[in-house]
C-alpha cells in the first residue's frame, strides 16, 4: 500500500512537471496565482493525523501534505500511509493528491478552543480550507457515493506551530459531526 | 401528469412564529415552500423522504442526487408526514379520512395533527390528491436523523496520562467532590456551594438521549413521567420505554443531566450546577450516535415535558427546519401566558453553511420568543468579566456559557462513568444555562418569582467580556440573597438585587 501511494505521487509530480513543460509559455504569460500568505507556513509540511473521531474517514496516524497549485489556485491534499496508520486511506484521499480545496481568508488563525466551541459565527472570521464534495469513504447504500463537507481551519499551537483542525460534515449538512486533528509529523 | 401542487419556493425567512407574534399563523400554503416546489417536481417519480427533508433543510445535495438516482428504488423510505386538520377541524375525521385511503401503513393521532405513514407504492400523484384533500390544512415531512442531529462533536479519546479526577478520593472540603476544582465553568459563572445546597428543587426536563437513573451522581434526582402517557407504539414510546433512564443508550442525555443537577457532596465526581433539581428524562434521540428521532416525536417530547410539570425544559439539540409541529408545542410549552411558568433553554447552535454563511439552527431561532434561551457556547481563554455600563438586552435570548473542556457524567463506564468532553459545545452551554436557570428559581425569595422574572434577573446580572460578543450567564449575585429576607415577594428581591 505505501509502495503504491508512493508511486502515485511520484507519477503525479512527473506528469505536473511535463504539463508544466509543455505549457510552459502559457503558464509564463499566465502570471500564475500565488498562495496567501496566512497559508505559506502550512504548504509542503507533512501533517499527521493525531486524532480522529472519524477513523473511517480519516485514519490516526495517516500523514498528509498540503501543496498550491498555481494553476488552479487550489489547495491540494497529498496523502501516504504509515506504518503507524490506524486504516488506510480510502476513496478520494487514496487518489494521489485527489482533494483539491480552497482557501478562504479571514481575519485571524483559529484556536483549537474555537474550532470545538462550534461558533459558526467566531469560525467564519478564521482562516481556513474547504471542499464541499470530497468521498472519504465507501457509502453504505449500495450503488452511491456519498459525499462530505470538510472544513479544515488553520490553527497555531501556543509555541506557533501549525497545525489543523478539520470538521467533516459539520457544519455545512448537520449529517454525523466530528473532528480531526493534525499536527506536523516528526521534530520541527 | 401529477398534479401540479402550487407552490414557489421563498427565500430563508424568521421563523413562522417570530414573524407573527408568538403564533403560528396558517396561509394558504398547504407545505413548506421547498417542499411544495419538490413535491410539483416529481412528476411520475416517487416521493423521496430523506430528499424531501433535505430540500427542507437546505441541504439537498450531490449525495442526495446520487442517492436518489439510486435504481434500488426499495430503500427509498415510505412517505411519512405530519398531516395538520383544515382550519376548524380536527384531527378525529382526519385520522379516518386517512385510514379510508388505503393508501395509510400506520397512522397516530395526536391533538394537534395526525402522522401517517404511506405506502411505499403510493402513486405521487395520489399522494398529491390526499394532502389537497379538504380535511388536510397542511402537511410536512416527518423528518429524523441524519439531517437532524444533536449539538455535540464528537469528542477525541481524552490522551492524557494524569490521573482523572474522576479518579481521586473525595476533596476532604465542602463540597467533597474530586472533579470541583477541574470545573472551570463553575468558577466562570460564579457558582457558590453554599448558595447551591440552600436552592430549592425545580423540574428540569432533559429532552435528550435518556438519564441514566443508576448513575450515583444522578440516581436521587431523576424522576419518572409522571403523567404524560407515551403514544402506543410510538417511536417516542418506545424510545423512552428503552432509553428514558436505563443508560444503555446514547450518553448525550445523561452528559446534560450532570452538568444541570449532579448530586453535590457526595464524595465522587461532579456536582451540577443546580444539584437539588429534579430531571426528568425525556427521548428525543434515537439509540445511537444521538441522532435526533422525528420531528413529531420531538413535538410529542415538550408536550410531555409541559403536562410533567418540568419549569425549564432543556433542549441540546438542533433541527434546521421550521416545523410547525414543534413550533406548536413550543407556543404551548413556553408562548403567551405560559412563559411565565417555563422557560426553554437551547444551544446557540450555528454551522457555516455551503455558502459559508453562518446558518443558526432551530430551536435557538425560537429566541424571539420570551420564553427560550440560547446558550452561545465559549471556551475558559481570557475573557475577563466584568458588570455592564447597561441592562444587557433580554429580548435576544442569546447568553454566553461555558461549552469546552466540560467533565461530564456519562454511561460509558470504563472511567466511572465520567468523562472530559473536550467540544461539548452548544449543548453543554444549554446545560449551564439551564441549572443557572434552575439554581436561582430555586433559591429563596426568588421561588415566588415567575419564569419571566428570573429569565430578566439572569441577564440584568450577566456579566460582559471585552473579548466576547453576548454577556455572560453569571449567579454570583444569588450570594447577596443571604442579606434579604426569604419569605420577600419577588418585586423586592429584583428590587434589591438592581433588576426591577
Amino acid at each position: 500500500m505505501y509502495g503504491k501511494q508512493t508511486t502515485g505521487r511520484r507519477k503525479f509530480g512527473i506528469s505536473m512537471m511535463a504539463a508544466a513543460l509543455l505549457l510552459g509559455t502559457k503558464l509564463v504569460g499566465a502570471q500564475d496565482a500565488a498562495p496567501d500568505d496566512a497559508l505559506a507556513a502550512w504548504l509542503g509540511m507533512e501533517f499527521t493525523v493525531q486524532s480522529s473521531t472519524l477513523n473511517d474517514h480519516m485514519p490516526t496516524g495517516g500523514k498528509l501534505t498540503f501543496i498550491f497549485d498555481s494553476e488552479e489556485n487550489v489547495v491540494r491534499i497529498c496523502t501516504r500511509n504509515s506504518t503507524r496508520q490506524r486504516g488506510p486511506w480510502r476513496m478520494d484521499f487514496a487518489t494521489p493528491c485527489g482533494v483539491t480545496m480552497l482557501f478562504t481568508r479571514g481575519t485571524h488563525y483559529c484556536t483549537l478552543d474555537d474550532v470545538k466551541t462550534g461558533n459558526a459565527e467566531v469560525l467564519s472570521s478564521c482562516h481556513r480550507l474547504r471542499t464541499r464534495d470530497v468521498a472519504m469513504r465507501p457509502s453504505r447504500v449500495k450503488g452511491t457515493v456519498e459525499l462530505n463537507d470538510m472544513i479544515a481551519f488553520l490553527v497555531r499551537t501556543e509555541s506557533g506551530k501549525p497545525t489543523m483542525t478539520i470538521l467533516v460534515d459539520s457544519p455545512a449538512r448537520v449529517t454525523a459531526d466530528g473532528m480531526i486533528i493534525v499536527g506536523l509529523s516528526g521534530p520541527h | 401528469m401529477a398534479t401540479a401542487f402550487g407552490a414557489s419556493l421563498a427565500l430563508a425567512a424568521a421563523p413562522n412564529l417570530c414573524d407573527h407574534g408568538g403564533r403560528w399563523k396558517t396561509t394558504v400554503a398547504r407545505a413548506p415552500a421547498a417542499v411544495a416546489a419538490y413535491l410539483d417536481s416529481l412528476g411520475h417519480e416517487r416521493f423521496d423522504l430523506r430528499a424531501a427533508c433535505a430540500r427542507w433543510a437546505g441541504t439537498f445535495s450531490k449525495r442526495h442526487q446520487s442517492a436518489a438516482a439510486n435504481p434500488q428504488r426499495t430503500q427509498i423510505p415510505s412517505a411519512r408526514l405530519i398531516v395538520f386538520p383544515a382550519q376548524g377541524g380536527n384531527t378525529g375525521p382526519l385520522y379516518d379520512r386517512l385510514r379510508q385511503t388505503g393508501y395509510v401503513r400506520q397512522v397516530e393521532r395526536t391533538r394537534r395533527f395526525v402522522v401517517a405513514t404511506f405506502s411505499k407504492y403510493v402513486p405521487t400523484e395520489r399522494l398529491i390528491a390526499i394532502i389537497n384533500s379538504p380535511e388536510v390544512g397542511y402537511v410536512e415531512p416527518d423528518c429524523d436523523g441524519p439531517d437532524y442531529l444533536t449539538t455535540s462533536l464528537d469528542f477525541p479519546p481524552v490522551v492524557a496520562s494524569d490521573l482523572h479526577c474522576w479518579q481521586r478520593k473525595a476533596r476532604a472540603t465542602f463540597p467533597n467532590d474530586p472533579c470541583l476544582d477541574e470545573l472551570w465553568g463553575h468558577q466562570k459563572i460564579g457558582w457558590d456551594s453554599g448558595v447551591a445546597a440552600r436552592s430549592l428543587p425545580r423540574m428540569v426536563a432533559v429532552l435528550d438521549s435518556g438519564i441514566d437513573a443508576s448513575h450515583e451522581d444522578l440516581a436521587r434526582n431523576v424522576v419518572l413521567h409522571l403523567k404524560a402517557p407515551d403514544a402506543p407504539r410510538s417511536q417516542g414510546g418506545r424510545l423512552n420505554a428503552r432509553c428514558a433512564t436505563s443508560g444503555r443508550c446514547y450518553p448525550h442525555g445523561t452528559e446534560m443531566a450532570g452538568t444541570i443537577g449532579g448530586r453535590m457532596d457526595n464524595g465522587i465526581g461532579v456536582a451540577g450546577v443546580a444539584p437539588n433539581s429534579r430531571l426528568l428524562p425525556i427521548v428525543i434521540s434515537r439509540v445511537d450516535r444521538g441522532l435526533l428521532a422525528r420531528i413529531s416525536t420531538i413535538a410529542a417530547g415538550i408536550d410531555a415535558a409541559v403536562e410533567d410539570g418540568a419549569e425549564i425544559i432543556n433542549i441540546s439539540a438542533k433541527w434546521p427546519v421550521d416545523s410547525r409541529a414543534i413550533s406548536e408545542a413550543i407556543v404551548a410549552a413556553v408562548g403567551g401566558k405560559a412563559s411565565f411558568q417555563r422557560l426553554l433553554v437551547t444551544g446557540y447552535a450555528t454551522s457555516l453553511d455551503r455558502d459559508d454563511t453562518v446558518r443558526e439552527y432551530f430551536p435557538s431561532q425560537y429566541r424571539c420568543l420570551p420564553g427560550v434561551i440560547a446558550a452561545v457556547p465559549t471556551d475558559m481563554r481570557g475573557h475577563e468579566l466584568f458588570n455592564p455600563k447597561g441592562q444587557p438586552d433580554a429580548t435576544d435570548g442569546r447568553i454566553q456559557a461555558p461549552g469546552v473542556d466540560i467533565v461530564v457524567t456519562t454511561t460509558e463506564n470504563s472511567a466511572r462513568g465520567y468523562a472530559l468532553s473536550e467540544s461539548a459545545g452548544a449543548s453543554s452551554a444549554a446545560a449551564y444555562v439551564s441549572g443557572a436557570v434552575a439554581l436561582a428559581w430555586g433559591s429563596p425569595p426568588l421561588n415566588s418569582c415567575d419564569a419571566q422574572q428570573i429569565k430578566r434577573l439572569l441577564f440584568c446580572r450577566s456579566k460582559n467580556s471585552t473579548s466576547t460578543r453576548y454577556p455572560w450567564i453569571n449567579v454570583e449575585f444569588l450570594r447577596e440573597l443571604a442579606n434579604l429576607d426569604p419569605t420577600a415577594d419577588c418585586p423586592a428581591a429584583m428590587e434589591a438585587l438592581g433588576c426591577n
